[in-house]
């Protein structure tokens, strides 16, 4: 632990993460500004002291709108993971332990998602489900687990060659034990670096589904939709629109990207790239 | 023993060359000050344990260690070239000039010959690129020749075939004699082979150091052959060095060496030696070499030396000079 | 490996789209344009009434001879549809496929050969950065800083309006400047990918016994690093490029839609928003086989690059 916090990326990480945490959860008690409310004689304001980040083509407060987009980039960013991982570590562990013809068919399903353009089947998904912050959750999660099947399996196969296992398994000790005491912990510290990569990757997805419409709906609250806002008007130079949810996306991204790369380098000596 | 005539001019002396590894905790010390003198037309041995230093010591001699991965720490290489009688300080010449000396003064060739080709490159590129670095302008034609004839001494035929294959296609032993054409492509004046023959078979070893002996006496090679066994040194060496955890315990004549060993490790080397005929010795000294890293005072050797006493763990035993011989040890004075 | 994959993607596209609540034809009937019987016609057409197993089945045999059907919308061949937004698309995939190996090969390189010194370190930086910055996000900055803020570059489509009367040249400069935006945004991620993949595996190639072999033949840095090392590291990236190609695939769907570029990305979009099914089955179809054309040729060229491999 204390090496984690030693290295710099995995740290600079984890503040980030935390403040877009902190954001999330006490954001709109520090600014008690509402994020829906309209006030069509102040639209498309530049920001000043009043709106400190502008407001949107309705006079909504732009700043309280990013803070309540917090909340949603990050439930989203962690909820799909966890659909992922529910999906994709189990997989990986039958594939890589039971071998044979589990393996055949899980790979194979595994080869044929990541041959699919993701974004474009989490598109189609959507817009016949119909927009929803609950389908876009649901849809990343399903579509992002085969990359971590593969990792998973990959651990357990060369977790399984090693002596201790083999020794256990011609002991007779009870497959489904060796696998849960003895395999899974070995794999938690790829599970973990992918998670971290997946959760920067999901909250980039929702943006883009927000903005292309397909996400969270307004008047609710996304990062991505006040980027569809600012794109709509472009041309009256509404940087504000742009710049601040951007920069909010970027920074939980890089963040979440930071977490996963540090970890790579501390937890997982063997696949270190040279950086 | 061979009977090689000698003429007595150095051509490679090396003195005081020390190396080190990186490494997370402390640097390796992988040579500590090691002497090497070499003369014209002489063959000089290097034997030792796995992980004495000898690779480290034919990468020194040429300054190939990895900017990355260590340093040479200390020491001086100098080498006298023919044409003009300059020396050449090897270990402080800038990189041209040191290019200028890598694969035309002196070769290099290695233990395994699949590591020493690129593995998508044909033959002929390795040859042909080898060739204009050191010959700016050349005629295709008069490279073809060359090589023909190289490969033709090694015993590589035909050419047109073997340059149109990409390493990978060759046995071994092939690609190890093909290493050694091109190793003597541009006219070194000195070879430096580590464990040419340790990758190979038996028999295909003895067919790879015959065709070493046969090309020393074609292009009047000064070698210097690195192995950890005695009996294949024996085979080519005038002298030997002999290395252990990165320091010379003894060197001397061939000769003398074997007959009458001064330094307790080479008389146990020597005896561990399977007899003539029975090849591929394994060393069985009691004890393991130690890692250059864990080396504490005193003679290195002691932990394992039988004669060792209190005196041989406090100091190092300073060199003990006898004619053309020279070993380390308070025991043997 | 090809076949499995293809059935299994069509199936995928076909039972999402089934699966979902509501026929295809609802979205229609909301319409004001089109009437009772035309939806009649449509679900007779499409065997909409019959089972799915059957629907698919049938599907698939027409795709199988290249028949997508016709596009809900405008009634328009859905083949004819596709093959008129390719051009576009591939216009768009050439040339940011040449930005990302134009860019990648030098920044790896210099970040190899410069190991850790000032300038690798940097790159590394930018490297990262542009690899988990949000491109979509980036594409729109650069679209209100060039093209309104400093309005030099054109923000959507892909010709100006007044393209049909310009002369030859103008019209090729029309669509390089309409072409510059989107081909950047769409490069960033590539490339960075890309770039940090390449500078890696040079690395990793240039620790090797044969580079020093040859640095022992007196060969220089330069050729070492510009013959060698890059050769042989350019191998694994031929396959890396391959898994990435549906990333890029599917990355076209944004960011032609951003740029409004007539391509196919734009199509699927569009499609998509308007619950055309034939057409969104046909672009699934095409992506599909497009992404494996991609791992096809770059199976082969990794051969072509690998004797080992192609010796065996
Ligand atoms: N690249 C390296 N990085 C770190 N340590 C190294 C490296 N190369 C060699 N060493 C260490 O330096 C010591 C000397 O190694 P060297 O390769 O010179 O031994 P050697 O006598 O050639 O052994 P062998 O008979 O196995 O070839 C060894 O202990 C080895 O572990
Ligand atoms: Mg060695």
């Amino acid at each position: 632990m204390n090496n984690l916090l030693k290295n710099k990326m995995v740290l600079s990480g984890l503040l980030i993460v935390f403040f877009f945490i902190f954001i999330s959860i006490l954001g709109p008690h520090i600014y008690r500004h509402s994020p829906v409310e309209q006030n069509i004689s102040h639209r498309l304001q530049a920001p000043s002291a009043r709106y400190i980040m502008g407001t949107d083509d309705l006079g909504r407060d732009v700043l309280a709108r990013v803070i309540a987009g917090s909340r949603i980039s990050l439930s989203v960013g962690f909820v799909s993971v966890g659909i992922a991982l529910l999906i994709g570590v189990p997989l990986g562990l039958i594939a890589g332990f039971y071998g044979k013809g589990a393996d055949r068919v899980i790979m194979r399903i595994v080869d044929i998602m990541l041959c699919f353009p993701t974004i474009f089947l989490i598109l189609m998904v959507i817009a016949f489900l119909g927009p929803s912050i609950y389908n876009v959750m649901i849809v990343i999660g399903l579509t992002s687990w085969p990359g971590l099947t593969r990792y998973v399996r990959a651990e357990t196969l060369s977790v399984r060659r090693r002596e201790y296992i083999q020794a256990a398994e011609i002991m007779g000790i009870k497959k489904a034990r060796i696998l849960f005491i003895h395999i899974l912990p070995n794999t938690i510290a790829p599970v973990i670096i992918s998670a971290a990569l997946g959760v920067g990757s999901a909250i980039l997805a929702e943006s883009i589904l927000s903005f292309l419409g397909l996400g969270v709906q307004p008047p609710h609250p996304s990062w991505g939709n006040i980027l569809t806002l600012g794109k709509e008007y472009i041309s009256h130079n509404t940087w504000w629109l742009l710049v601040f949810p951007g920069t909010a996306i970027l920074m939980t991204v890089v963040a979440f990207n930071l977490i996963g790369e540090g970890l790579r380098d501390v937890l997982d000596p063997r696949q270190r790239k040279e950086r | 023993m061979s009977k090689y005539c000698m003429s007595s001019g150095y051509i490679l002396e090396a003195e005081k060359v020390s190396a080190e590894y990186f490494s997370s905790e402390k640097d390796i010390p992988a040579l500590r000050g090691v002497d090497i003198s070499l003369r014209e037309g002489e063959c000089i041995g290097i034997a030792g344990e796995s992980g004495s230093g000898k690779s480290t010591l034919a990468l020194t001699l040429l300054q190939l260690i990895d900017e990355d991965e260590g340093r040479i720490s200390g020491g001086n290489i100098v080498f006298h070239e023919k044409a003009s009688g300059e020396k050449i300080n090897i270990s402080s010449i800038n990189k041209s000039r040191l290019r200028k000396v890598r694969g035309k003064e002196i070769s290099l060739i290695t233990q395994d010959p699949y590591t020493s080709f690129n593995p998508v490159i044909k033959l002929y590129r390795h040859f042909r690129e080898a060739y204009r670095v050191h010959n700016k302008v050349f005629k295709e034609r008069d490279l073809k020749d060359k090589v023909s004839e190289l490969l033709d001494s090694v015993n590589l035929r035909p050419a047109e075939k073997i340059l149109n294959s990409y390493p990978h296609q060759f046995s071994g032993g092939m690609l190890q004699r093909a290493s050694m054409a091109l190793a003597l492509l541009n006219g070194p004046r000195i070879l430096i082979a580590d464990e040419p023959t340790s990758s190979l078979d038996v028999t295909i070893q003895k067919k790879v150091m015959e065709t070493l002996k046969d090309l020393r006496c074609r292009y009047n090679l000064s070698i210097i052959f690195i192995s950890h066994d005695l009996n294949l040194i024996s085979e080519i060496a005038d002298r030997i060095y002999i290395l252990y955890a990165g320091k010379t315990v003894e060197s001397g004549p061939a000769s003398e060496i074997f007959k009458n060993p001064r330094h307790p490790y080479t008389e146990a080397l020597l005896k561990s030696l399977p007899k003539l005929g029975a090849r591929g010795s394994i060393i069985s000294i009691p004890g393991r070499a130690p890692q250059p890293g864990a080396v504490k005072e005193g003679c290195s050797f002691a932990p394992r030396c039988s004669y060792a006493d209190k005196k041989c763990f406090k100091k190092e035993p300073p060199p003990v000079l006898s004619g053309e011989r020279a070993w380390a040890c308070f025991k043997r004075q | 490996m090809m076949i499995p994959v293809l059935f299994g993607i069509t199936l995928i596209t076909f039972f999402v789209m089934h699966l979902t609540p509501g026929s295809p034809v609802d979205g229609l009937m909301m319409s004001p344009e089109v009437d009772a019987g035309a939806i009649l016609r449509l679900r007779e057409t499409y065997g909409l009434d019959r089972p799915l197993h059957i629907q698919y089945f049938s599907w698939l045999s027409r795709v199988a001879t290249l028949n997508f059907g016709s596009s809900f919308r405008d009634g328009r061949k859905v083949t004819l549809k596709i093959a008129e937004r390719l051009p576009a698309t591939i216009l768009l995939n050439v040339v940011y496929l040449f930005l990302i190996f134009a860019l990648a090969i030098p920044i790896g390189i210099i970040s190899a050969v410069k190991h850790n010194k000032a300038i690798d370190k940097i790159l590394a930086v930018c490297v990262f950065a542009g690899y988990s910055v949000p491109a979509f996000v980036v594409a729109l900055i650069l679209m209100m800083y060039f093209g309104v803020e400093l309005g030099w570059l054109p923000v959507s489509g892909m010709v100006s309006i007044n393209y049909e009367f310009l002369p030859f040249w103008s019209k090729v400069a029309d669509i390089a400047s309409h072409l510059v935006l989107p081909a950047v945004s769409t490069a960033i991620g590539g490339l960075a990918f890309l770039s940090r993949y390449l500078r890696s595996s040079m690395l990793e190639v240039i620790k090797q016994d044969y580079i020093k072999a040859a640095r022992a033949r007196g060969i220089p840095e330069k050729s070492l690093v510009l013959v060698h090392t890059l050769r042989n590291a350019f191998i694994p990236m031929i396959t890396v490029f391959g898994l990435l190609l549906p990333a890029l695939i599917g990355g076209s769907v944004v960011f032609e839609t951003i740029f409004s570029w007539p391509g196919m990305g734009r199509l699927a979009y569009e499609a998509i928003m308007a619950r055309d099914y034939p057409v969104v089955m046909g672009i699934g179809v095409v992506m599909a086989v497009l992404t494996l054309i991609g791992n096809f040729l770059a199976d082969i060229g990794y051969a072509a690059a690998d004797p080992r491999i192609r010796y065996e």
